[in-house]
């Protein structure tokens, strides 16, 4: 099920909530579980099972870590969790990207699988192993339910599109949580933003950078290349963070608190905040799990030792940080997709944050303008490789924009798009910004202001009814995780 | 006072959400959708096949939003603002200045392909082909477009082909061109007006070394001044004056078979059809797959073939009148070769009528034998 439908705003959700806020305390989450099993269910009925398959080897996992004292047997057990969860995750999503590469590299032939990628999977396989390396690390207790735990890993607003939410977050929440009208008003807000983001904004968008992709390169004109990769920026900020929103919101309107996942990635001043301001979840994540593991772990401890001794201190140091770096990104572009680009994209990003930690930070330190430029240069870049699965058509497109192709500069086709998209795009581009932040308080309280503001978010809502009555164009575009 | 809005907006919004809910459960289900010119969902079966391959779940949200109430005004507000914040084209349709509706050039056929399949027709039949192309709104009010996108030109893909075919040609773009300061054009439909028709009948007249007629020989009767079109269907925008649908009556009587369904009539015209949203289907009651037209007054002796799509639903009620015999064949329908049907019914001449954006993306026209 997704958020921005009829069936989701007039039926499911309001069903849910009453029942939720009717039955009590320790009814909550049954009607909880049920509901998101029926969510997850809804488009994927097989698939369910698969998804409590993957929580229960971790929630046993749980089990067998807490009645184990040997440190090499509570190995064995976390070694045997993680790879059942990752053999999983590889099975459904990476076999057939896997069977490209045998086929390519020894000139086989075997057949692709085809098998449908379970909805969701990627977060909720994540998700459940961060219990499982939680509970071995002894840094958060075990949920003896196993219905429970089954609830916080398939909890409807979070299971099929993040926040990665870490068993740690919602450890007492999950037992039991206070419900106030107030987080239940403040988090229905939360969850319109969501939908207004999306809906309004990020759906309208798409469909610009779809034509763009879709024509032949001789038709285009490199001003529309670049128009159209800002489109897809706008559109991907908007769908991922409005679908956080609307997951944090709802979450919050169940007595839940996760932790934010967007923080305006687009006003970073370098490529390093930029990642601790997008997908929050997915970097804290690979960098407590991966990366500080990796750099802790005794054979790099040497590696680094060996460095410094030859090569000083700060080279030591920053070469190992870079092979973690090189290590996390890689797999965290893998993560995003089973193919080439996705990993290229990965390594990309690697680059400038090795080099970023290397020299260039000093130079952003300094020029504020400048590394604001840089950064949306090298995320627009980033974003031309995230979208284009093909890599012939990947390079013609970075040729195009760089004035490699015999194609105008300007062209007719350059105004229609901008004339279509051009003023919903503005106002995307506005909101990238945290301007509800500058807004002073006396505005914030003041009774028209207020007035204002309520009549502003019925009316959105209104509309967002419908856009989304009307509008068969709905994708996530975060969903083929 | 922040948190006491944020408490009204909720309020509100579950307002609304209940109303929705209680109107999607009670209201009973519409069938077709005038506006939209299409049927729209049903409760989808509940089956266990259904749940499993995830086509209930689709189905149900179909559902919803088709059966949404007041859907025509949702829809109709979203084209609104989607104009509002500088849309020019929407759903494949242009909304120009002077709320006119032109939609879209799209090109699927190629016009080499398109040439082998005329050529090798006309080459194989010992009587004369004329082609007719009729260029479409959007290149004889192409002044009007907004901002656009359009990769090709209709009137010199006409020419391309005209030059290459190796039967009669007819050319009414130009005398189009030259009276489209009439209403030559629908603004919400995508046909040609009567009187597009009628300057396009009079040079399929002067191709044919024939005298032209006069609008005054015709009873030029307004048979509605409502009908909303296809464009409008499409587009969505329903902030247009409708159109009016004329017809030019002549004193002539016929007998109009549609053979493949064994209905037979004495008019050209189906006036049920002003009753309901798709006027445009007075012609010839729509679409048929084969049509045989008989002049009653035998001011001739010859009988001619039209090979058409739409646009020559509007155009036979004018060539009806000169010929023994008018056969209206519809490739999108007419399953069998048409070289035989000329052969058994000792067809004098044929006419091919398209319009130039219609016979690009019918696929039906690559089956002409």
């Amino acid at each position: 099920m997704v958020f921005s439908s009829t069936v989701f705003l007039f039926f499911f959700l309001p069903i849910v909530l009453l029942l939720y806020y009717l039955v009590p305390n320790r009814l909550k989450n049954v009607i909880l579980l049920i509901g998101s099993l029926i969510f997850y269910a809804w488009g994927e009925p097989i698939y369910v099972f698969l998804m409590c398959f993957s929580s229960f080897v971790d929630y046993l996992n749980g089990i067998l870590l807490a009645k184990n004292d040997n440190d090499k047997t509570r190995k064995r057990y976390l070694f045997i969790a993680i790879f059942i969860n990752l053999s999983l995750l590889g099975f459904f999503k990476y076999s057939d990207f896997l069977i490209e590469i045998l086929n390519n590299m020894f000139g086989a032939n075997i057949p692709l699988l085809n098998i449908g990628l379970p909805i969701g999977i990627s977060f909720y396989t994540f998700q459940t192993m961060s219990y499982s390396i939680d509970v071995y690390r002894k840094s958060v207790n075990i949920e003896k339910n196993y219905f429970r735990y089954l609830t916080y890993v398939s909890l409807f607003p979070q299971l099929v599109a993040g926040p990665i939410v870490r068993y740690s977050t919602i450890a007492d929440e999950i037992k039991s949580r206070k419900i106030v009208f107030n987080d239940i008003a403040d988090g229905f807000l939360r969850f319109l933003r969501g939908l207004f983001k999306k809906v309004l904004l990020a759906n309208n968008i798409g469909s610009m950078y779809e034509i763009i992709l879709g024509s032949e390169i001789e038709a285009l004109s490199v001003m529309t290349l670049w128009f159209g990769v800002l489109g897809y920026a706008i559109q991907i900020y908007f769908d991922f963070s409005g679908y956080s929103d609307m997951a944090i919101g709802i979450g919050r309107m169940l007595g839940f608190h996760f932790d934010e996942n967007f923080n305006y990635p687009y006003i970073s001043k370098s490529i390093g905040e930029f990642w601790r301001r997008w997908h929050i979840s997915l970097g804290t994540w690979f960098k407590d799990y991966i990366l500080y593991p990796f750099l802790k772990s005794n054979r790099v401890q040497k590696l680094q030792s060996f460095l410094k001794l030859k090569l000083g201190k700060n080279w030591g140091k920053n070469l190992t940080v870079a092979l973690g770096t090189l290590l996390v990104f890689f797999l965290t572009g893998l993560w995003h997709g089973a193919n080439y680009n996705y990993i290229y994209w990965g390594l990309y990003y690697a680059f400038f944050l090795i080099a970023e930690d290397f020299f260039l930070k000093k130079y952003l330190r300094k020029h504020t303008v400048l590394s604001h430029i840089y950064v949306l240069f090298v995320v627009l870049l980033g974003y031309v490789i995230f979208s284009i699965e093909d890599i012939n058509l990947l390079e013609t497109y970075f040729q195009g924009m760089f004035g490699f192709v015999n194609i105008p500069f300007i062209d007719n086709d350059f105004f229609f798009y901008l004339c279509n998209y051009g003023i919903i795009m503005l106002i995307g581009l506005v909101f990238c910004f945290p301007i509800a932040e500058k807004i002073p308080d006396k505005i914030k309280n003041n009774a028209f202001i207020n007035v204002l503001r309520g009549g502003i978010y019925i009316i959105l809502f209104l509309i967002s009814i419908c856009y989304i009555v009307s509008d068969t164009y709905n994708p996530f575009l975060y969903f083929r995780f | 006072m922040k948190d006491l809005i944020n408490k009204i907006i909720f309020i509100i919004s579950v307002l609304i959400i209940l109303f929705g809910m209680l109107m999607l459960i009670f209201k009973n289900s519409t069938t077709f959708s005038e506006n939209e010119n299409r049927y729209l969902a049903q409760f989808p079966r509940i089956s266990l096949k259904n749940i499993h391959n995830g086509k209930f779940a689709s189905g149900i949200e179909d559902y919803l939003n088709d059966q949404f109430p007041w859907r025509d005004s949702l829809v109709g507000f979203k084209t609104n603002i989607e104009y509002l914040l500088g849309k020019s084209k929407i759903n494949g349709i242009y909304i120009t200045d002077d709320k006119f509706l032109i939609p879209t050039f799209e090109k699927k056929n190629s016009s080499e392909a398109l040439l082998k399949v005329l050529n090798q027709f006309t080459n194989s039949l010992t009587i004369p082909v004329s082609i007719m192309l009729v260029p479409n709104a959007i290149e004889i009010y192409n002044e009007k477009l907004p901002i656009n996108n359009e990769k090709y030109n209709g009137i010199a893909e006409i020419e391309k082909i005209y030059k290459q075919f190796n039967g009669n040609i007819i050319n009414v773009h130009d005398v189009l061109l030259q009276n489209k300061d009439e209403s030559l054009y629908y603004r919400t439909d995508h046909h040609w007006t009567t009187y597009g028709a009628f300057y396009a009948y009079n040079a399929f007249l002067r191709s044919i070394n024939k005298p032209v007629k006069m609008a005054s020989e015709y009873e030029v009767t307004l048979v509605s001044d409502e009908f909303y079109g296809t464009s409008y269907s499409k587009s969505n925008y329903y902030n247009i004056p409708p159109d009016q649908l004329y017809l030019f009556i002549d004193d002539g009587n016929y007998l109009v078979n549609y053979i493949k369904t064994n209905k037979t009539t004495n008019t050209l015209y189906n006036m049920d059809y002003l009753n309901k949203k798709d006027k445009y289907s007075i012609f010839l009651d729509n679409n048929h797959a084969l049509i045989e037209i008989d002049n009653l007054d035998n001011r001739s002796s010859e009988k001619l073939l039209l090979i058409k799509n739409s646009y020559g639903n509007s155009f036979a009620p004018f060539i009806a009148s000169d010929y023994d015999q008018i056969s209206v064949i519809d490739l999108r329908y007419y399953k069998d070769a048409v070289s035989s049907y000329i052969l058994e019914n000792n067809i004098d001449r044929v006419l091919i009528l398209y319009d130039i954006n219609g016979i690009y993306s019918d696929p039906s026209i690559m089956r002409l034998k």
